[in-house]
C-alpha cells in the first residue's frame, strides 16, 4: 500500500514538474517572440523614410471627466483620418490612481508613448529623465508656439523639455453673485486676506449659517505657503538651495493671519471641510448657495460653475494682502503631453504631438477641455472661432497681466507638503499658538530639506 | 398556569423588543445602499445637498445615460468583469482545494517550512510586491490581458484561501480516508468523492470571497488592464471621476447600484448552498 502512495506521489510530482516545465517554455517562447516583434519593428522604424509608411499603433494615456475623454476620442479619430496608418489608442480615466500607475509603468518599461503629466510631477518624473524625449531637440515641434517663460519655467527639468504645456490655469476667486449682493459686497472688490477677514466675520455675524470664504487643507497649505508669503514679503518660504528663508516672526505672523480667518467665522471651519478636501463644490452648504467665494484655478472653473449656476457666477483677481510687496498671480501649465522615450515610434508620437497642441483642427475639437491652450497658433484658432468660456477668459487675462515667477520645484514636494498641512492643522484647530507651529515647521521642515539634500547629492 | 401565561407574555415582550432592535440596526447596516439607490434618481445638487432619501425632483434616464455614456456601453464593462472573475473564481478554488489537501494529508520533505513559507507570503502586504509582480508580468507579456488575474489562480497563489482549506481538511477525520481506502479509493479520488463534497461549504465561502474581492478590485485592475476596451467595472466607475469637472453623480450612482448587482445576488444564491453543506456535513471531528 505504501509503495502505492510513494509511486503515486511520484507520478504527481512529475506531472506537476511537467506542467512547471511546459510553463516555462512556453513563457520564453513568448518573450523572444516578442523580443524578435520589437526588432522587426525597430528595423522598419529606421527605414521608413524611405518606402510607404507602415500601421503604426501608439499609446495615449491622460485623466480626466467625460468631456475630455470625448474630445480627446475626437481629436485622435481627426488624426487618423489625416494619416491613416497611424492608430492610437486611448487608455483614460480619472485623476486618482494615474499617477501610481504611471509610475509603475516607467519602473517596469510599458509607459504609453503618449503621457498627460501634472507639471507637480515635475521634480519625480526629471529624476527619471531618461524616459521622457526632449522635445526641445525634436524639428517636427513648433515650440516657439508657447511662452518661452512657460517652457523654462515648468517644462525645463533637468536640462530637458520634459513635456509641453496642453493649457494654461489662471487663478482668482470664484464668487456666486446672488451670496454679494444679499450681504452688498461689491462684486469687483480686489480681494486681501484683512479684507476677507473684515467682511466675512460681518457676513457670519449676520446669518451665522453664512461664509464669505471656503478653503480645504490642501488649498491652506499651498496659499497660505506659497500666496501669502510672495504677496507679503516677495519672496518663497523655501527654494531649491534646500534652505528656509523666512524667519519665524513672519512665519508666526502667517499662522496668526491663517488662525483669524478661520476664528473670525470669515472662512468655513476647516473640521467641516475636512471631508471634501478637493471638491470643495460637493460642500452641502456651498451648493445651497451660502457659501461666498473660493479661489481656484480656472481649469477647475467648470465645476464651481456648474454648482452656482453660470448666471450667478463670477470671477475676480486672486487674493493678496493688504500692503503687498508682490501683487502677482500664481499661474501655471494645466497639464504637460510628454513623449515616452522608450517607444517604438518616438518620430510618430512626436509628430501627433506637434498636430494635437498646435494645429487648428485639433484646437476647434478640443476646445478648452485642458483649460485655454498653451499654444498661441491653438489659442487664436479658439478666439476667432468664439469657442472660449469667457469666464474662464478672463481669469487667464487676469493672470496673465502679471503673473508671478514659477514656484521653487521643492514647494511641489509631498513629505515637506504633508509636514506643513500637519502644523497648519495644529494652529488653526488651536493646539498649539502660531509662535509654536512656526518654531515646529522650521525645526521639522529643515530637518527634512537636509535629508532631501543629502539624498539629492 | 397564570404564572405561566405570564412567562408567556415576558417571553413574547422580549422577543418583540430584540426584533425591533434588530430591525432598526440592520436599516442602518442598509442606509447607505438604499442611500445610492435612491440618490441615483436625484439631481446633483441634491445628493450632495441633502440626507433624505427620496428625491424631491426624480430624473428617470439616469441609468440609461449612464449605461451609454463614453466610447463603450457598460455591456462590455460588465462582460469584461464576469470574463475576468469567473476563471479566477473557478480556477483559485481547484488549485487551493488540491494544494490545501496536500498539506493537510500529506508527509512530505520540508513540508512545515514550504507551509510556512507560504503563509509568510500571506503577510506580505501588496504594495511590497506590486512593483515586481509589474515587471515580472510585463517580462512574461501579459500586460494589457486578465492573464495577472487567472494564471497565478491556476497555481494557487492566494495563500489565504489554502490556509482557510487547510484547517477545514484539518477537522475531517482521517478515518474517512482510512475506510474510503479499504473501499478501494486511491488519493485522488479520496479527494474527489470524500472530501469535496464535505468541502463544500469551504469552497462556497471562498468562491463568494473570491467573488467580491476580485470583482471589486481596482489597483490590480488598474495597474494590469490598459486599454478601455478590455476595463473592468471598477475602472469604469472611475472613469469619469476627475477633480477637474463635476460628474454627473447619478449617473455613476445608478452604474454602481448595477455593479454591486451581481455580488449581492453571487452572496444570496451561494448562501444557500452554505448552510446546505453545514446540514449536510454528516460526521462531527
Amino acid at each position: 500500500m505504501k509503495k502505492l502512495t510513494r509511486i503515486i506521489c511520484f507520478i504527481c510530482i512529475v506531472a506537476v514538474l511537467a506542467v512547471f516545465a511546459a510553463g516555462c517554455g512556453q513563457v520564453t517562447s513568448k518573450g523572444s517572440d516578442s523580443a524578435s516583434g520589437t526588432s522587426s519593428q525597430d528595423n522598419s522604424t529606421a527605414a521608413k523614410p524611405t518606402d510607404k509608411p507602415k500601421q503604426v499603433t501608439m499609446r495615449f494615456s491622460w485623466w480626466g471627466a467625460d468631456n475630455r475623454h470625448e474630445a480627446t476620442l475626437e481629436a485622435i479619430e481627426a488624426y487618423r483620418k489625416l494619416n491613416p496608418h497611424v492608430t492610437i489608442e486611448g487608455e483614460y480615466g480619472g485623476y486618482d490612481g494615474y499617477q501610481q500607475k504611471l509610475m509603475t509603468q516607467l519602473a517596469g518599461g510599458s509607459a504609453p508613448d503618449l503621457i498627460q503629466t501634472d507639471p507637480i510631477w515635475n521634480q519625480q518624473l526629471g529624476v527619471q529623465k531618461e524616459n521622457f524625449v526632449d522635445l526641445s531637440r525634436e524639428s517636427a515641434i513648433d515650440i516657439s508656439q508657447f511662452d518661452e517663460g512657460v517652457i523654462n519655467g515648468f517644462c525645463l527639468v533637468n536640462g530637458i523639455v520634459l513635456g509641453l504645456p496642453m493649457g494654461i490655469n489662471g487663478f482668482g476667486v470664484q464668487i456666486n453673485k446672488s451670496f454679494m449682493e444679499r450681504f452688498n459686497i461689491p462684486l469687483d472688490t480686489r480681494w486681501t486676506y484683512e479684507k476677507i477677514i473684515e467682511v466675512g466675520r460681518k457676513v457670519h455675524e449676520e446669518d451665522s449659517e453664512c461664509y464669505l470664504y471656503i478653503e480645504d487643507l490642501t488649498g491652506l497649505q499651498v496659499k497660505f505657503m506659497c500666496d501669502y508669503t510672495r504677496a507679503k514679503y516677495g519672496k518663497y518660504w523655501i527654494d531649491d538651495d534646500y534652505e528656509i528663508h523666512i524667519t519665524k516672526e513672519e512665519l508666526t505672523e502667517q499662522f496668526s493671519k491663517m488662525k483669524e480667518l478661520f476664528d473670525s467665522g470669515a472662512a468655513v471651519p476647516l473640521g467641516e471641510t475636512a471631508l471634501y478636501n478637493n471638491k470643495l463644490e460637493q460642500y452641502p452648504k456651498f451648493i445651497n448657495g451660502q457659501v461666498g467665494m473660493v479661489q481656484d484655478w480656472s481649469g477647475l472653473m467648470a465645476k464651481y460653475k456648474e454648482v452656482i449656476g453660470a448666471d450667478n457666477f463670477a470671477v475676480g483677481d486672486s487674493i493678496i494682502v493688504e500692503n503687498a510687496v508682490d501683487t502677482s498671480t500664481t499661474y501655471k501649465p494645466s497639464m504637460l503631453l510628454s513623449v515616452y522615450s522608450k517607444s517604438k515610434y518616438v518620430d510618430e508620437a512626436v509628430k501627433f504631438t506637434n498636430w494635437f497642441l498646435n494645429d487648428r483642427e485639433a484646437a476647434l475639437i478640443l476646445k478648452d477641455c485642458r483649460s485655454i491652450p498653451g499654444s498661441k497658433a491653438a489659442r487664436q484658432a479658439l478666439i476667432e472661432n468664439n469657442v472660449l468660456d469667457k469666464d474662464v477668459m478672463q481669469m487667464v487675462e487676469n493672470t496673465l497681466k502679471n503673473p508671478a515667477p514659477p514656484v521653487p520645484l521643492i514647494m511641489n514636494n509631498s513629505e515637506i507638503a504633508e509636514i506643513t498641512k500637519d502644523v497648519i492643522q495644529k494652529v488653526v484647530f488651536g493646539d498649539i499658538t502660531p509662535e509654536d507651529g512656526a518654531e515646529e515647521l522650521i525645526t521639522s521642515v529643515s530637518e527634512k530639506l537636509e535629508a532631501i539634500k543629502a539624498e539629492s547629492n | 398556569m397564570q404564572q405561566k401565561r405570564k412567562k408567556e407574555n415576558k417571553k413574547a415582550v422580549k422577543t418583540a423588543l430584540t426584533h425591533v432592535f434588530l430591525i432598526f440596526l440592520g436599516l442602518i447596516m442598509i442606509y447607505p445602499l438604499l442611500w445610492m439607490f435612491f440618490s441615483s434618481f436625484k439631481p446633483n445638487n441634491e445628493i450632495f445637498g441633502s440626507l433624505g432619501l427620496l428625491p424631491k425632483q426624480v430624473i428617470w434616464d439616469s441609468y440609461y445615460r449612464g449605461w451609454n455614456s463614453g466610447q463603450f456601453t457598460y455591456g462590455l464593462y460588465f462582460k469584461n468583469s464576469f470574463i475576468l472573475v469567473t476563471p479566477v473564481v473557478l480556477f483559485t478554488l481547484i488549485s487551493s482545494a488540491l494544494v490545501a489537501y496536500g498539506f493537510a494529508r500529506f508527509n512530505f520533505p520540508f513540508r512545515k517550512t514550504l507551509f510556512s513559507i507560504m503563509i509568510s507570503t500571506l503577510m506580505l502586504p501588496n504594495a511590497v510586491i506590486i512593483i515586481p509582480r509589474y515587471i515580472l508580468f510585463n517580462h512574461f507579456n501579459w500586460l494589457n490581458s486578465y492573464k495577472p488575474f487567472t494564471i497565478p489562480s491556476i497555481f494557487a497563489c492566494h495563500p489565504f484561501f489554502i490556509f482557510m482549506m487547510v484547517q477545514f481538511f484539518r477537522g475531517l477525520p482521517r478515518e474517512l480516508d482510512e475506510s474510503a481506502t479499504i473501499d478501494g479509493c486511491n488519493t485522488f479520488s479520496i479527494l474527489v468523492r470524500i472530501h469535496t463534497p464535505l468541502l463544500k461549504p469551504a469552497l462556497f465561502s471562498a468562491a463568494i470571497f473570491q467573488f467580491i474581492w476580485t470583482w471589486n478590485d481596482f489597483f490590480n485592475s488598474l495597474i494590469y488592464i490598459n486599454s478601455v476596451r478590455k476595463y473592468t467595472i471598477s475602472l469604469a466607475l472611475r472613469m469619469t471621476l476627475d477633480t477637474a469637472a463635476a460628474a454627473n453623480w447619478n449617473e455613476i450612482l445608478a452604474m454602481s447600484t448595477l455593479a454591486i448587482i451581481p455580488s449581492v445576488l453571487i452572496f444570496f444564491f451561494a448562501q444557500n448552498y452554505f448552510v446546505e453543506g453545514i446540514a449536510t456535513t454528516g460526521i462531527k471531528g
